[in-house]
C-alpha cells in the first residue's frame, strides 16, 4: 500500500502527549504528509507538548504542502466556513481540515491518500465524501497486527493518551486490537 | 485592477510597521514576503490566513478586494454601541451564505409594488396591502403571536429574535443573497412584534442595500421610516378586523380588548384607528396614552399577556436558516458544525441529543 497517509494535529498530539511519537513515525512507514496549516498547528501545539517539535526537525512528514492557486485558496476557505464551521474573523481555525480535505477530496494529485483524525465531525463527513479515514486507535492496531506492539501494550498506551487528556475513540476491549 | 499583493501592500503601510516587521509578526520569513510582493513567489493559503487574522480583514477580500456592505459597517463598528447587532448579523449572514454555497438559497420571495404613490406612508399602506393579500393566500393570520414564522414562511426571510445591546429595536440586512431581520429581546411583545413589520416593511420596499439599524421603531424619521411605520400598522392591525371590531358602542374596554387581541400598542392603535376614521381624534387622544398594563388590565387579559412577553423575552434562531443548514448536514454536503454553530452548542452534545432522538423513535 503506498496511499499518502494525512494525520491531523489531534493524532500527532495524542502520541506526543505519551513521548511515542517514533510509534507514529512506524505506523506511517514513510507515507505521512502534513499540508503547512497542520504543520503550524503541530508548531502551536509544540509550546504544550515539546516533542512535537521533533517531526519538522526529523523530517518524517516530508516538505509541508503548500497550495498557492487563488482557486484553490479560495475554495479552502469556503470548505474551512462552509464544512467545518470556522468564521471568517478566526481564518486559522479549522484551516488544517480544510487544506487537507481540499488536497484529499479535489486536487488529483492525492486521490486515494487516507485521512487520519479522532475528530468526529471530520472523520464523518470524510467518510461520506469516499475518502478513506483512519482513527488512532487503527493505527494503533496495525501496530499489533506488524506484532510492534501486543494487543495488551497497545491498550496500555491508548489508555494513557486519555490519560494524558486526549480525546480519541478506545476499543471495547482488548480482543479488537488483534483483528 | 488591484492583485492580492497590491492588497497585502497596503496592510502593510496600514500597520504602520516595516516590511519585515510586518513579516515576523505574521510568522513569516521576511524574504518570502518580499518575494510575494514583487511577483515572485505566490502568497499561499497559510500566508493569507495569517495575514487576514493579523490584519482583521477576510481571506475572501485579499483574494478579490470584495467585501460586503455587512463587513464594512461591522468593521466601521467597533468599539461603537453598534458593535453588538452587527456582530450576530454578521454572524447569522455568513451561516446563511455558507448555505448558499451548499445549494440551500434563502427563498426570498417579495410582493410586487404596484403602487404609483409618491408619499411615502401611501406607498408603506399600498405594500402591507399586497403583504396581506400573500399571507390570505398562503391561509397565514398576521395576528399570531409567533409573527417571526409567518414572516418566514411567507416571504423566506430569516427572523432572529436576540440581544442587540442598548438602545437597538431592531436591523434589517439586505443583500444579493440574504435577507435578514434582527429583533431585540424585549418584555414589551408589542414592540417586538412591530419591530419585525417595520423591517419587514424596510426588506419589500427595497430600502438599503446592506444593513439598516433602527434604534426606536416608533421614531418619526425620513420617508423610508415613516413607509416603514405604515407598513407595519396597516400589516399589524389589517382594516377588516378593526371595521368588524370597532361597532356602535365601542368603548375604552373594548379598545382595550382589541390592542391584547391584536398584540400592538394602545397608542399604535389609537392613530390607526383614528386613521381609519373609526374613532374621533378626542377618543384617540383619550385612549391612546394607555398603557399596555392598563390594557390588559382593563380586558381582564393577564394569562394573554405573560404568554406574549414570555414569547418576547426568549431568543429564537432564524428557522429558516436552522432548516437548510441541518437539511445540508442530512445531505452530506457538510458537518454538523454550521448547524451547531447557529443553535450555539458544541457538536458532541447536539450528535449526542439527535441519536438519543432516534433511539426513542426506533
Amino acid at each position: 500500500m503506498s496511499a499518502a497517509v494525512f494525520p491531523d494535529n489531534t493524532v500527532l498530539c495524542n502520541f506526543a502527549a505519551v513521548q511515542r511519537l517514533d510509534l507514529l513515525e512506524g505506523a506511517l512507514r514513510g507515507r505521512g504528509r502534513w499540508t503547512e496549516a497542520v504543520a503550524d498547528e503541530v508548531t502551536r501545539s509544540a509550546a504544550f507538548l515539546p516533542d512535537l517539535a521533533t517531526i519538522s526537525i526529523r523530517g518524517w512528514l516530508g516538505e509541508a504542502i503548500e497550495i498557492d492557486d487563488e482557486i484553490a485558496i479560495a475554495r479552502i476557505e469556503h470548505l474551512r466556513v462552509d464544512v467545518f464551521g470556522g468564521t471568517v474573523s478566526a481564518p486559522l481555525k479549522h484551516l488544517g481540515e480544510a487544506q487537507t480535505c481540499y488536497l484529499l477530496k479535489e486536487d488529483p494529485g492525492w486521490a486515494g491518500a487516507w485521512w487520519v483524525s479522532d475528530d468526529r465531525d471530520a472523520l464523518e463527513f470524510a467518510r461520506r465524501q469516499g475518502i478513506t479515514t483512519r482513527e488512532t486507535v487503527d493505527l494503533v492496531a496495525g501496530l499489533v497486527a506488524d506484532r510492534e506492539l501486543t494487543a495488551r501494550q497497545a491498550m496500555e498506551l491508548l489508555r494513557a493518551m486519555v490519560a494524558a487528556g486526549r480525546v480519541l475513540r478506545l476499543p471495547a476491549s482488548v480482543g479488537e486490537l488483534q483483528r | 485592477m488591484t492583485t492580492p499583493a497590491d492588497r497585502v501592500r497596503e496592510l502593510v503601510v496600514r500597520s504602520g510597521m516595516s516590511q519585515g516587521d510586518y513579516a515576523l509578526s505574521i510568522g513569516l520569513d521576511p524574504t518570502k514576503l518580499s518575494k510575494s510582493l514583487s511577483g515572485a513567489r505566490r502568497f499561499s493559503s497559510l500566508d493569507l490566513a495569517r495575514i487576514a487574522e493579523r490584519s482583521q480583514v477576510t481571506v475572501d477580500w485579499l483574494l478579490t478586494g470584495a467585501e460586503t456592505p455587512l463587513a464594512t459597517a461591522a468593521r466601521a463598528s467597533r468599539g461603537s454601541s453598534t458593535e453588538l447587532a452587527l456582530a450576530e448579523a454578521g454572524r447569522i449572514v455568513e451561516l446563511r451564505e455558507s448555505a448558499a454555497r451548499l445549494g440551500y438559497h434563502q427563498p426570498w420571495a417579495p410582493v410586487p409594488s404596484r403602487s404609483e404613490a409618491r408619499r411615502a406612508v401611501s406607498t408603506g399602506v399600498a405594500l402591507a396591502g399586497e403583504a396581506l393579500a400573500r399571507l390570505s393566500a398562503m391561509d397565514l393570520d398576521p395576528v399570531v403571536l409567533d409573527l417571526a414564522i409567518v414572516v418566514e414562511k411567507a416571504f423566506g426571510v430569516d427572523v432572529a429574535i436576540t440581544s442587540l445591546g442598548d438602545g437597538f429595536d431592531g436591523l434589517a440586512v439586505a443583500t444579493d443573497g440574504v435577507k435578514l431581520i434582527l429583533a431585540a429581546l424585549t418584555p414589551v411583545a408589542f414592540r417586538l412584534r412591530f419591530t419585525i413589520a417595520h423591517e419587514l416593511g424596510h426588506l419589500l420596499a427595497g430600502d438599503d442595500q446592506g444593513v439598516h439599524l433602527d434604534q426606536d421603531v416608533y421614531a418619526r424619521g425620513d420617508n423610508s421610516e415613516r413607509r416603514a411605520n405604515a407598513f407595519a400598522a396597516v400589516f399589524l392591525m389589517p382594516e377588516p378586523i378593526l371595521r368588524a371590531r370597532v361597532v356602535r358602542g365601542f368603548d375604552q374596554a373594548g379598545f382595550a380588548a382589541l390592542a391584547v387581541s391584536l398584540m400592538v400598542s394602545p397608542s399604535a392603535l389609537a392613530f390607526r384607528l383614528r386613521e381609519l376614521r373609526l374613532i374621533d381624534s378626542g377618543a384617540a387622544a383619550a385612549w391612546q396614552g394607555m398603557s399596555a398594563a392598563q390594557a390588559a388590565r382593563l380586558a381582564g387579559a393577564a394569562e394573554a399577556m405573560a404568554a406574549a412577553t414570555a414569547y418576547s423575552t426568549e431568543p429564537r434562531r432564524p428557522g429558516l436558516l436552522a432548516r437548510d443548514l441541518f437539511a445540508a448536514y442530512l445531505d452530506e454536503r457538510t458537518t454538523l458544525r454550521p448547524y451547531a454553530n447557529l443553535l450555539g452548542v458544541d457538536t458532541v452534545t447536539l450528535r449526542a441529543e439527535l441519536e438519543r432522538s432516534r433511539e426513542v423513535s426506533g
